[in-house]
């Protein structure tokens, strides 16, 4: 009855996804009351995976995220080395996860000398979005938010949790604009030749029940500031 | 590092499992734009959906999942397609028209299918003719833009394709 209840509240959460770029013109970053915009949970993942610290992960959460409102962190350090990051909506401005606000968490632990994993999980709308157990060793590319806790001399920094200052919501929604409007590309609709959305035509489609997951779109989309010269192949 | 591709035939097109092929393992709200894997994959049953109409069942299929280069050039008859190739180099990628990639490895990875499915972008919507080597398979191409889904219901896994519209080629043309 858990599984079924669950993927009939996915079943309404993705069927509200919003319209497509195209279809909501310019109401794209409208502020909305539920909050059902798509989010690229690698991107979460891999920004998590390289942040300095917990400021430099919300600002690149925030950036990935493409809704209007702005999300909040908490991070918070438990014995064992462990780390358990909460992304949420601070509608109350409270500066604390509250019920109702948490959009994901990602739990870290450290399994060995010089490894360990880390895990996603949607909450609310994105309740069914359950990322794989993440492996990290030493030697990868990490930022210093993960790799800290490798270090034999390693100190948890956030046994008292970090979280977003409501203050600095403002900042992080500036800081935000500045770099959606320096991706015009990626905000301003799609840049396919078609110019159509991803994300959201699904809803338009009639489905069953149950829940959609997003594969891939395949046409090349060329990156911001990467200039390229490929090679043709005739033969 | 390895040495870059210089032939159609060097590219390293090859079979995978559908739900990797299509980056369907892992649950995404929405596909992902910058995926740019390639390859082939054989399927007991997928859906293929347009914008208006009820989905296309296809059965027994294969897929070929390739990538339009972005704004490609209106060609008749054919799609610019890019790879890319990050075991040469980060960001290196080689273009090839669609009818040369046809040409070169649909006869290598040919079967018993039942249908062929070609999933790339057209934005352009142009009309494919068949590939000589589709026989008389029927050969189904997107007009617009394509995403990948999958649909989960009632335990069921469901590969759905969606495109503004999907045609079926005419079998025997070059």
């Amino acid at each position: 009855m858990r599984i079924t209840s669950n993927l009939m509240i996915a079943t309404l959460a993705i069927a509200s996804l919003p319209l497509s770029a195209c279809d909501r013109g310019t109401e794209r970053w409208a502020t909305t009351n539920n909050t059902n915009v798509p989010i690229d949970w690698d991107k979460v993942n891999e920004a998590y995976k390289t942040a300095d610290g917990p400021t430099d992960f919300e600002k690149r959460v925030n950036e990935i995220y493409e809704g209007d409102e702005v999300i909040s962190v908490s991070v918070q350090d438990l014995p064992g080395n462990a780390q358990v990051v909460t992304g949420f909506f601070d509608k109350d401005k409270s500066g604390t996860v509250q019920e109702g606000e948490k959009i994901f968490t990602i739990k870290r632990n450290v399994t060995g000398e010089g490894t360990g994993q880390y895990q996603t999980q949607g909450y609310g709308a994105y309740y069914a979005y359950h990322s794989p157990m993440m492996g990290i060793f030493t030697g990868m590319m990490m930022g210093s938010m993960i790799s800290s806790a490798f270090r034999p001399n390693y100190v948890p920094m956030y046994s008292q949790p970090y979280t977003t200052p409501p203050s600095r919501v403002s900042d992080l929604h500036s800081s935000r604009s500045s770099y959606r409007a320096a991706n015009p590309a990626r905000f301003s609709g799609r840049a396919s030749g078609s110019n159509r959305s991803y994300g959201a035509r699904p809803s338009s489609r009639p489905f069953g029940g149950g829940f959609r997951s997003g594969g891939a779109r395949f046409g090349i989309r060329r990156r911001e500031g990467v200039r390229r010269t490929p090679q043709r192949l005739t033969a | 590092m390895t040495t870059p591709i210089r032939a159609i035939a060097d590219l390293p097109f090859v079979r995978r499992d559908v739900l990797d092929l299509l980056n369907l393992r892992h649950h995404r709200a929405a596909p992902d734009p910058d995926y740019t894997g390639f390859g082939h994959a054989r399927l007991d049953a997928l859906h293929l959906e347009g914008d208006v109409g009820e989905p296309i069942e296809v059965r027994g299929a294969l897929v070929i999942a390739v990538h339009s280069m972005e704004k490609p050039e209106e060609l008749p008859g054919d799609i610019d397609l890019e790879f890319f190739l990050p075991e040469v180099s980060e960001d290196h990628s080689v273009t090839v028209l669609l009818s040369a990639f046809l040409r070169v490895w649909l006869p290598l990875i040919r079967g018993d299918e039942r249908a062929i499915v070609l999933v790339v972008c057209n934005p352009n919507q142009t009309l494919l003719r068949a590939p000589a080597a589709a026989g008389r398979t029927p050969f189904y191409y997107p007009l617009g833009d394509v995403e990948s889904w999958l649909q989960v219901a009632d335990g069921h896994k469901d590969v759905r394709l969606a495109a503004h519209s999907w045609r079926c080629a005419e079998a025997g043309h070059g």
